[in-house]
């Protein structure tokens, strides 16, 4: 009776789950509705000439198209962000020949793959969390935070970015726990250093995506190099002899192969893309600016690899520069406004009641970031996976700032949007930490039912009112 | 979730396979390059300075001023200038807006104006520009085949700007 009334109860909260996904998509058709056509989300217009242009001809634009027509600036990168609004304008284009229904179309095809991106969240957060109930409401709330409703809602490259941060989690997940286990001498179990007939591909895929797609959508596997690295250093003499034995497994060595197969793959590319464009400038930065991994790859000699990574993380900017900057309480104003949802184009501005409403969740976050490290780094794959969401952050902190200082001073708390995932996994991890299971579950509910008032009726009738 | 996963990975492969298409069926073109030769003290230069290897702005509005090009009488043109910004003043700083670089030109003595001219923001990470010369469609009105062009490069809208100028290039395609 017991056993029936728990699958009854979990049945309930996975049907709740799915109403909640479903109702999430309907926001978004709201939204979608109410965003006025191109001009008022940032650079939809452009994004909608790169989709428009790449559905047209299916190719990217030669170095006359791009001098003489306005193809706009992103059809000038390579990116695969686009390729999924391309398919969907080219099917629907057979039927409809309305700008504007396919322009919605689009917008609709960017709002599905967010719900998609808010699944791999659930998947993510339910192998993180033990307790799926707060998994689940934590999946819930982040389906509904605010400025994700709204770049989920018009065509953009952002979606995309997105999806590729949760794939590699998930990739992570999975193949950690075989890396960390064959590393870790003292446990019995080693399993087998192998990736599965899923994974691997999954891996290859998304790291090839990343390299055309926004430099955000590398930065889990960059954290994640970055901290195995480190343990493989820190332990080299016990580490060391088992990495070098792995390789007499063929199956390790495929692996390997697979992977720098899609790197080669990337880099062919771009090398056809750039003999092909045979224009001076446009080789660099215009190209490669959604990619800073692209760039490296492209330019792997020394001199050239040390000015693309300055240029890339650091700008032209000195440190001190940077830290006057990140001093200013003007900066984290509008980073915190702008990751919240601050709709400035659309002539909108929260009430900043809002941003007192999730203020608990911030300082829950940086709670639930910083008890991190309480823990030391050791081979569990759970902590290894902490590790790299918190360098994760940091990289896109890092990566934010610069981006700040391209053009004209921008900062943009948007940019955090990739690595959301794992600010509502140190949110929820805050809470849990400080007061258990029932306070978690109690706020994420509060969380979710603040953000469905603020994306149902207060963003939609205030932008009602707007227009 | 492993079905989800895999219907995941299959979008991934049509994608993956979208992107190599449109790079393989992408048609090539090749401009002509003329470059315009270094150092730049060759030219006609106003409110700029010679300061060791650099050059310094003394004024918000400096310019140099190329010699006399003829260009075919095309529009699709444009300029490629790598230039490094090594000084603070160059940039934007918190709240203010971007620098830009602003080519003019001309096919007569007359003066330089707005609407025969391109900008290009000053991007902060990067060092070279291509500035597509999309004003230059003016010129199909003229009958000949070839002009003859003289164009005028400001190079940053900043007083004490510090640049070091490594090449400036004018591209034209047939």
């Amino acid at each position: 009776m017991i056993k029936l009334l728990k699958e009854t109860t979990k049945g309930k909260y996975l049907y709740g789950y799915y109403i909640a996904i479903v109702f999430a998509f309907l926001v978004r058709l709201i939204w979608i509705s109410l965003i006025p056509l191109l001009s008022n989300a940032p650079d939809e217009s452009s994004h909608w000439t790169a989709v428009e242009y790449l559905s047209e001809y299916f190719r990217q634009p030669s170095s006359q198209e791009i001098v003489t027509a306005q193809v706009g600036a992103h059809v000038l990168q390579v990116q695969m962000s686009y390729f999924h609004m391309v398919i969907s304008k080219s099917v629907f284009g057979l039927f409809f020949n309305n700008d504007s229904i396919l322009i919605y179309i689009c917008r609709i095809t960017n709002a599905l793959l967010s719900i998609v991106v808010v699944i791999n969240c659930q998947h993510i957060f339910s192998q993180l969390i033990i307790n799926k109930r707060i998994a689940n409401l934590l999946a819930i709330a982040l389906a509904f935070h605010p400025q994700y409703v709204f770049i989920s809602s018009y065509v953009n490259n952002d979606v995309f970015a997105c999806w590729i941060t949760t794939l590699s989690i998930i990739v992570l997940l999975k193949i950690l726990p075989k890396i960390l286990s064959k590393l870790d001498s003292k446990n019995t179990l080693i399993q087998q250093f192998n990736f599965s007939q899923l994974i691997l591909p999954l891996l290859c895929l998304t790291l090839f995506s990343s390299l055309f797609a926004k430099s955000s959508s590398i930065i889990v596997y960059a954290s994640a190099t970055f901290i195995l690295l480190f343990i493989f250093l820190f332990r080299f003499k016990q580490t060391f002899p088992i990495v070098l034995n792995s390789f007499n497994n063929y199956k390790i060595i495929l692996n390997v192969i697979a992977i720098s197969a899609s790197f080669l793959l990337g880099y062919l590319l771009y090398s056809m893309h750039t003999i092909k464009l045979s224009m001076p400038g446009l080789s660099n930065y215009d190209v490669f600016s959604g990619s800073f991994m692209a760039q490296v790859i492209f330019y792997p000699r020394p001199v050239q690899l040390r000015q693309v990574v300055y240029g890339a993380i650091f700008s032209s900017h000195s440190f001190i520069d940077y830290l006057n900057t990140i001093t200013q309480m003007n900066y984290w104003q509008l980073i915190i406004q702008g990751f919240w949802g601050l709709f400035d184009n659309m002539s909108l501005r929260m009430n900043s009641l809002w941003y007192y409403f999730y203020l608990p969740y911030m300082i829950s976050f940086l709670y639930g970031y910083f008890t991190v490290f309480k823990k030391s780094l050791k081979y569990h794959y759970l902590t290894v996976m902490e590790y790299t969401m918190c360098l994760a952050v940091v990289l896109m902190g890092v990566g934010s700032l610069s981006f700040s200082y391209k053009i004209a001073f921008q900062p943009q708390g948007r940019h955090f949007l990739p690595v959301l995932v794992i600010v509502y996994y140190f949110i929820a991890k805050g809470f849990y930490v400080f007061k258990g299971a029932d306070f978690t579950k109690r706020f994420i509910s509060i969380m979710i039912i603040g953000s469905v008032i603020c994306t149902t009726f207060y963003v939609p009738f205030n932008l009602f009112s707007v227009y | 979730m492993k079905n989800f996963l895999k219907l995941q990975l299959f979008a991934l492969i049509i994608l993956t396979f979208f992107l190599v298409l449109a790079i393989v069926r992408m048609p090539s073109s090749h401009p002509k390059l003329v470059e315009f030769y270094q150092p730049i003290n060759n030219y006609i230069l106003k409110d700029i300075k010679s300061d060791k290897s650099f050059w310094v702005s003394t004024s918000n509005d400096p310019y140099i001023i190329l010699p006399k090009i003829k260009i075919l009488n095309s529009p699709e043109s444009f300029f490629y200038i790598d230039i490094n910004y090594t000084s603070k003043s160059c940039r934007a700083s918190l709240g203010e807006s971007a620098s830009f670089i602003q080519i003019f030109w001309r096919t007569s003595d007359e003066g330089f104006s707005e609407n025969k001219s391109d900008t290009t923001p000053i991007s902060m990470g990067g060092s070279s520009y291509l500035i597509p010369l999309r004003s230059l469609s003016l010129l199909s009105n003229i009958p000949d085949k070839t002009v003859e062009v003289n164009f005028r490069l400001d190079i940053v809208n900043k007083i004490r700007c510090k640049f070091q100028i490594n090449k400036i290039m004018l591209g034209t395609f047939e």
